[in-house]
């Protein structure tokens, strides 16, 4: 228990109080009427007053005097000189006992010698407390996992709905266990929305601990609250989902050059390069790839943003206008934004196939069957692409009817491109040059939509995937 | 460790407006909270109605966290609903459970899977029901291309099973005996109206008037 700070009391005024001055809620009042009443506040419990006769004489720290939570009509007491002193005609050393309104406290181990006071609750004061009462119904203060008062209750965004942390942390617990790349992730039980971030909640708290107060049979058993306790892993505010590979900040270097273009990380804002430089006020673009900016600009041919999603990236951008990372910069490497021909490829993306690695391996295997390499296999199918020999309709990108071999796409696109590519590398291949064990599998009904296939391998490698749909809704 | 305390309030809530809701959940035997019974009326307007379907549920120790399971007692024509063993294709009794869902929001779940067949559930059920009943791809079949069929189909089998004469029997016996009547003339009566409660009160009061 912290213990406060001397402060000599106040003397006693009657006819006035002022308003900025500590709550006054309790009093202690001497039976010598030459000497001061002491008032006792609520963040000054330390009692700082005369303990002997002679009034004038020097005001020691004695006792400690606060108002017990809950009950309006006692407090407790604790001894903090050296020597005892008396409380209800009993002796107390250095130890805390309960009193209330007219107990007799005296300040010393006997009364001779020593002042004796009277405690005293000043009631009016209370009325100075600014206290709201509101309606509330109780069902909505109730976790609506364990349909019980919420226990130490957190708060998930961005949605806000709340939860015991015991009750929340074990659905996290679980859903982290289940999902595929084992992240910390969850879905708000009450609505579904992907949680991002969650913590507890101060003010739901006090509320919490104000509804126990008035309903005590709400109270869970020990057992219970230890249990909730065993299970609670929200200590502070937690960001859920963090993804493996952030964003690559670009570090902002000064260099000797400093104008009043200085803070723009724009490398083209301070100096000139290409050609141009970047007028006070231009539109920018950041890159999705490093965060860096670079000015949006429209009058020339290397293009800025990513056919296949319509994100900037600032690789091929500064490429052209010969800026590279010698220039005190951080930038893109060329490679985030190219043209598909331009592409190599000598692996396959796990990505393929929806990410089934089952249909990857039979995919590896019939390309080492045909006896060409990747490169040569899938520069023969954008050939076909651009032949408009293919159905585009699955191909899962922006502007899929702009895409040629010409288009400048992002790696990310380009995974879904060959991915969509090598779908009908083997939708296409005539049965029997598939291996045996790939030939003579049944077509899953739900096809590349299928969703089981993510999460129960027999079934991954039993059936084949890459196939259209016959069930569902059909694209 | 079932949450004994959230089940205890489950049953206490489900059962509270279960004429209104046509839900609710007793303990199977009595014997332990995580074997419990359902029984769901079926839904108005479909070939289900008038039907009681019970349901047999299965609290796993991981409840509430974990979906409760649960699967049909009486049989059904339904194609979500194997014939067989009365297991149920439900996403919220599988990946899209919710520890904010209840037993009562699962069963009034299962009344709108009577109402709505639900076609696109994932292939694993699917498969899983398919190696049990050979039949649930010619229900769907029949559900979609002979909808009449299909509904006599379900209609008849909801009178078969679902509106059993000596189900609830006891119940309407031990009704209009309250109302006064005699036991022999009541049963008299239910057994010569088929079971409706309603048909062998008037029965009984045009043949006492």
């Amino acid at each position: 228990m912290d213990a406060g700070e001397c402060s000599t009391s106040k003397p006693p005024q009657p006819s006035a109080a002022s308003p900025s001055s500590p709550t006054v809620w309790a009093r202690l009042v001497p039976a010598d009427s030459a000497c001061p009443t002491v008032e006792v506040a609520e963040d000054d419990s330390v009692v700082c007053s005369l303990v002997a006769p002679p009034c004038g004489g020097e005001e020691v720290a004695w006792c400690e005097i606060r108002r017990n939570a809950g009950d309006a009509s006692s407090a407790t007491i604790r001894n903090l000189s050296s020597d005892a002193i008396i409380v209800d005609g009993r002796i107390v050393e250095q130890e805390c006992v309960d009193i209330k309104p007219g107990s007799e406290i005296v300040s010393g181990p006997q009364k001779e010698g020593h002042l004796i006071y009277t405690f005293e609750i000043t009631e009016a004061e209370d009325h100075e407390k600014k206290n709201v009462k509101i309606v509330l119904d109780i069902e909505n203060a109730k976790c609506s996992i364990c349909l019980n008062l919420w226990h130490d209750v957190v708060t998930v965004a961005p949605c806000l709905h709340n939860f015991c942390n015991g009750c929340f942390s074990e659905w996290l617990r679980r859903s982290s266990s289940n999902s595929r790349d084992k992240s910390q992730s969850a879905a708000c039980p009450q609505c579904r929305t992907t949680v991002q971030s969650v913590g507890r909640n101060h003010f739901l708290h006090n509320i919490e601990e104000a509804i126990l107060q008035a309903f005590s049979s709400l109270q869970r058993s020990d057992e219970e609250i230890a249990l909730l306790e065993s299970y609670a892993s929200v200590k502070s505010n937690m960001v859920l989902g963090q993804q493996k590979n952030q964003s690559r900040k670009r570090r902002f270097s000064r260099s000797s050059d400093d104008t009043d273009n200085s803070d723009l990380p724009c490398p083209q804002c301070r100096n000139e390069f290409g050609g141009f430089r970047c007028s006070p006020g231009s539109v920018h673009l950041q890159c999705s790839g490093c965060g860096g900016m670079m000015p949006a600009r429209s009058n020339i041919s290397i293009p800025q943003k990513c056919l296949g999603c319509d994100k900037a990236f600032c690789g091929a951008y500064w490429y052209s206008q010969g800026v590279s990372s010698s220039h005190c910069n951080l930038i893109c490497n060329q490679d985030t934004l190219k043209s598909i021909y331009q592409r190599h490829i000598s692996a396959l993306p796990d990505t393929i196939h929806g990410g089934n690695p089952y249909e990857k391996d039979i995919t590896e295997r019939c390309i080492q069957q045909s006896g060409k390499t990747l490169q040569v296999v899938i520069s023969e199918w954008i050939s076909k692409f651009d032949n408009m020999e293919i159905d585009r309709s699955r191909l899962q990108l922006n502007n899929v009817d702009a895409i040629t071999s010409r288009t400048y796409i992002c790696n990310h696109c380009y995974s879904k491109f060959v991915d969509f590519l090598l779908y009908w590398f083997r939708v296409s291949l005539p049965q029997n040059l598939l291996p045996r064990d790939a030939a003579e599998r049944e077509s899953c009904w739900y096809g590349f939509m299928c969703r089981t296939q993510h999460h129960r391998p027999d079934h991954a490698k039993k059936l084949n995937h890459v196939c259209r749909p016959t069930r569902g809704n059909q694209p | 460790m079932v949450d004994v305390s959230r089940v205890q309030k489950e049953l206490t809530e489900c059962n509270r407006d279960r004429e209104v809701s046509g839900v609710s959940i007793a303990l199977h035997d009595g014997a332990n909270i995580s074997h419990l019974t359902g029984t769901i009326a079926g839904p108005a307007d479909s070939p289900y109605e008038g039907g009681t379907f019970v349901i047999d549920i299965r609290l796993p120790g991981g409840y509430p966290f974990e979906p409760p399971k649960m699967q049909f007692i009486t049989k059904v024509w339904h194609p979500n609903i194997s014939s067989q063993n009365g297991a149920i294709c439900l996403d919220i009794l599988k990946d899209q459970w919710s520890p904010a869902l209840t037993l009562k929001t699962a069963l009034l779940s299962l009344q709108a899977l009577l109402s709505s067949p639900a076609p696109d559930d994932p292939q694993d059920a699917v498969v899983a029901q398919q190696m049990l009943d050979g039949k649930i791809g010619y229900k769907y079949n029949h559900y979609l291309r002979d909808y009449p069929t299909f509904a006599a189909t379900a209609r008849y089998w909801t009178e078969a099973f679902a509106k059993s004469a000596s189900t609830g029997m006891e119940e309407k016996v031990q009704k209009l005996v309250e109302m006064g009547f005699p036991e022999d003339q009541v049963r008299s009566a239910l057994k010569s109206v088929d079971g409706d409660e309603n048909m062998a009160l008037e029965k009984l009061c045009s043949g006492s008037g």
